[in-house]
């Protein structure tokens, strides 16, 4: 039986990782509510932002944490000529089309990064990544409390475009109507771009965060993918704020899986809790109860 | 059990809440077999919400449902289903790409999935004789127009075997003749064992086939009957028609009181765009020979229209005579194959719908198509385009003030409204963008002729206030009270142009909508 210090850190740790995983998971959430498409390159971006990071840091020595606005917006700018060439051709061809495209980009990347990076599992190398921050007998690494905060900031502000902001209504209204709100004006393919932009930029971030606190391969991201598409159903779709707390309860639960199971099986705990909510709750636990 | 004791349906105290709505307040109904009943009432009196609780797809907040005796309250839809609750809906939802042979073969399977191959055929054959759907057994949904596909929906809700039958405004959308011929399936469908409750709008109908009928206002039943005895009611009628009922109004409102601008209406001209100096050189829209269609079908044919600055102009034609193909054209939904489409002199054709709407083109779109993840204000918000945030907040305040109702529930969901008070929003949303010319699209659809008057009202001062109008329209009187010219669509083309006065009187209209029915 373990002692309290040890279940307590699990416990905090899964809730900080899961946190970062919520950021994650937005990404493909707003893609999937606004284009109706399953984003299957999703992982991939995300170990491109764990690779973009890395050589920023090799490069330029500045911490790419410090830097993580400019990478962002480095990554979100590859999105758009993936979008306009590859995917806006496509909208008219069904849901397939986009969606083995997208599949075919997965692969691509991911045996481009083996062809330059080589196979090797990497890791971004900060001093603070291996720090524990203690508070009694409860530790926790301090990366994930860095990651957590960071994440949780960018999913607010997220939140805050979407409810708030014109380009949040618009967003919103492609996603219900796409039709219909081309006829009032909007933009859509516009704003299709932005937010496959955006999503990718979710990726990335999280892949720089992934990066320094854990280790990554060019085969690392289908892990992510399927974790985050569990968090997506967790949330509820289109809810932002739900995104967040589905992240943190898989996170949660994976660190009770890995404590318990041993930590080859925190996956296992994840994709369990996947498959339950698709059969008895398949609009999400948390999807939002509107009057 | 015991049948001529207990209700085949008995609705207790049922009460629905949204939020801080009462849908439905402490409803009670008993149906016995071989009944047809009626229930009517104006929009957002609960009418739906009612069938979609027995149906249901409505969870009551109290209350309980019983089905001979049994409570069948908190059973899903689909149990309901297959205990003898078949209903229909407002829009036909068929299966689109089954033919109407295999629509029904659902339905019959799903109720008793050994049926004998041949027994589920000669029960078919029956259903699709009684219902006049024989000769388009073999033909796939699709293909049907709106009245097939109502009988059709029809056809399969009987195919469950249903001892409650519940029809859901079966009559919305469809011209005189067409009523008549539902009228007479649904009279050939009655069954002594089976209960039918129509929840219905064109008031032909509950007068022709129910012989009692309930009456609900604000979610609370207002009266129950006899259906002559209702309909003749003082109450009843000042609640449903208004003083006087709807076609006298509108035949007795002369033209130029009709277009005399609302009391009060001060901040119009923050939704009508200005005059442009050129305005009476070039006509705002003009289209020369427009063809278009959706890939092979081929739905208008050589269109040419011209519409000047501050004109009204409606486009009548029966059931897919192409009315809402010519306004998806305009606004850009789809492309013409072929033609010339001109905003104020502007070569428009092919352009994104966007980009027509930026050129100040506005559709009032046929079915509202109202964004549920968005609250009122946001609806209306999403119109106004490229605007700073005062500017967007005076024409906020315009719609208001044409229609208050939409400032009390502005921070409300979008269809959390009534039918018509959301189309009350979808109208004020295509004014939002401040547009040169606006396409309003089967306003009137479904909805109750009080309703309607107020929507034809803020039709006419729209237009007193020098808005350019097109008005598509299945309720000919109310589109020729207000029009300057008139359009019928006949097959993809104009069949007969010309003046309000002149097409009411021509028999040629009548012929065009009958002949187009049949």
């Amino acid at each position: 039986m373990p002692d309290f210090g040890t279940v307590a850190s699990a416990i905090i740790s899964g809730l900080l990782l899961g946190g970062m995983m919520g950021l994650i998971a937005l990404g493909l959430s707003i893609v999937l509510g606004v284009m109706r498409l399953v984003n299957l390159a999703h992982g991939v971006f995300l170990v491109m932002g764990a690779y973009a990071g890395l050589y920023f840091l090799k490069y330029t020595g500045i911490d790419p944490l410090l830097a993580l606005p400019l990478l962002a917006l480095g990554i979100a700018a590859l999105a758009l000529p993936l979008y306009r060439y590859l995917l806006a051709p496509l909208a008219h061809r069904g849901p397939e089309a986009q969606l083995m495209t997208m599949f075919a980009v997965a692969i691509i990347l991911q045996n481009l990064f083996v062809f330059t990076f080589s196979a090797d599992t990497r890791s971004i190398e900060r001093s603070y990544a291996t720090l524990p921050l203690s508070l009694g007998t409860v530790t926790v690494p301090l990366i994930y409390v860095i990651g957590f905060a960071i994440a949780v900031a960018l999913i607010l502000a997220i939140h805050g475009l979407i409810a708030h902001t014109g380009f949040g209504r618009d967003l919103r209204a492609s996603a219900a109507d796409p039709a219909a709100a081309a006829t009032l004006g909007v933009n859509v393919q516009r704003v299709q771009m932005l937010t496959f932009a955006l999503g990718t930029a979710c990726a990335g971030v999280g892949g720089i965060l992934i990066g320094v606190a854990f280790q990554f391969s060019p085969s690392s991201g289908g892990a992510y993918l399927l974790n985050s598409l569990a968090i997506v159903v967790l949330g509820g779709l289109g809810n932002v704020l739900g995104t967040l707390a589905g992240g943190m309860i898989l996170g949660l639960l994976q660190s009770l899986g890995g404590l318990t199971l041993g930590d080859g099986y925190r996956d296992i705990v994840g994709m369990a809790l996947f498959l339950l909510v698709l059969v008895f709750r398949p609009e999400g636990f948390l999807a939002a109860r509107r009057a | 059990m015991n049948a001529a004791t207990v209700p085949l349906l008995e609705v207790t105290g049922l009460v629905k809440r949204y939020g801080g709505v009462v849908a439905i307040d402490h409803v009670d109904l008993q149906l016995w077999p071989g009944t047809i009943t009626g229930v009517i009432g104006p929009n957002g009196a609960g009418k739906s919400t009612l069938i979609g609780m027995i149906g249901g797809a409505v969870t009551p907040s109290a209350g309980v449902i019983r089905l001979a005796g049994r409570d069948i309250s908190r059973r899903p839809a689909s149990e309901r289903a297959r205990a003898g609750i078949g209903r229909t809906y407002q829009i036909p939802r068929p299966f689109l790409d089954m033919t109407v042979a295999e629509n029904l073969e659902v339905a019959q399977y799903s109720i008793a999935p050994f049926i004998g191959a041949g027994l589920a055929k000669t029960e078919r054959l029956n259903l699709l004789q009684l219902t006049g759907l024989l000769d388009v057994a073999e033909v796939p949904a699709r293909a049907l127009p709106l009245l097939k596909r109502k009988r059709l929906e029809v056809a399969r809700a009987l195919a469950l075997k249903p001892r409650v039958l519940l029809l859901d405004e079966v009559g919305a959308g469809l011209i005189d003749s067409e009523v008549t011929e539902l009228i007479a399936l649904i009279q050939a469908v009655a069954d002594p064992h089976v209960a039918i409750i129509i929840v219905e709008h064109v008031l032909r109908v509950v007068r022709a086939c129910c012989a009692r009928s309930m009456v609900l206002n604000f979610g609370k039943k207002l009266i129950e009957g006899p259906t002559a005895e209702i309909l003749a009611h003082d109450e009843v009628a000042s609640v449903y028609l208004g003083t006087g009922g709807a076609r006298q109004s509108v035949q007795a409102a002369p033209k130029d009181e009709a277009a005399a601008p609302q009391q009060g209406l001060n901040l119009l001209s923050w939704l009508i765009a200005p005059k442009p100096p050129e305005a009476a050189s070039r006509p705002l829209l003009e289209l020369q020979g427009i063809c278009a269609g959706y890939g092979q079908a081929r739905v208008l044919k050589d269109i040419n229209l011209q519409v000047q600055q501050g004109e009204a102009i409606a486009i009548l034609g029966a059931n897919g005579a192409g009315k809402t193909t010519l306004a998806r054209t305009i606004t850009g939904a789809i492309a013409p194959t072929a033609g010339v489409l001109r905003i104020a002199g502007d070569d428009a054709a092919g352009r994104a719908a966007h980009e027509i709407s930026g050129l100040g083109i506005a559709h009032c779109m046929e079915g509202r198509r109202i964004f549920p993840t968005l609250s009122v204000r946001e609806n209306l918000l999403v119109a106004a385009r490229q605007v700073d945030h005062a500017t967007a907040q005076q024409r906020l305040a315009a719609v208001y003030e044409l229609f208050p109702i939409l400032a009390e529930r502005a921070a409300q969901g979008g269809t959390s409204l009534s039918g018509g008070q959301q189309q009350m929003l979808a109208i004020g949303r295509a004014l939002m963008a401040r547009p040169r010319l606006v396409i309003f699209d089967e306003v009137s659809l479904g909805l109750a002729p009080i309703i309607m008057d107020r929507l034809y009202e803020a039709l006419a001062t729209l237009k007193a206030a020098g808005m350019t109008l097109i008005i598509i329209e299945q309720d000919v009187d109310r589109a020729l009270a207000l029009a300057d010219r008139v359009y019928v669509l006949e097959h993809g083309t104009f069949g007969l142009v010309g003046d309000p006065r002149d097409i009411a009187d021509d028999p040629r209209l009548r012929h065009i909508y009958i002949g187009t029915a049949d």
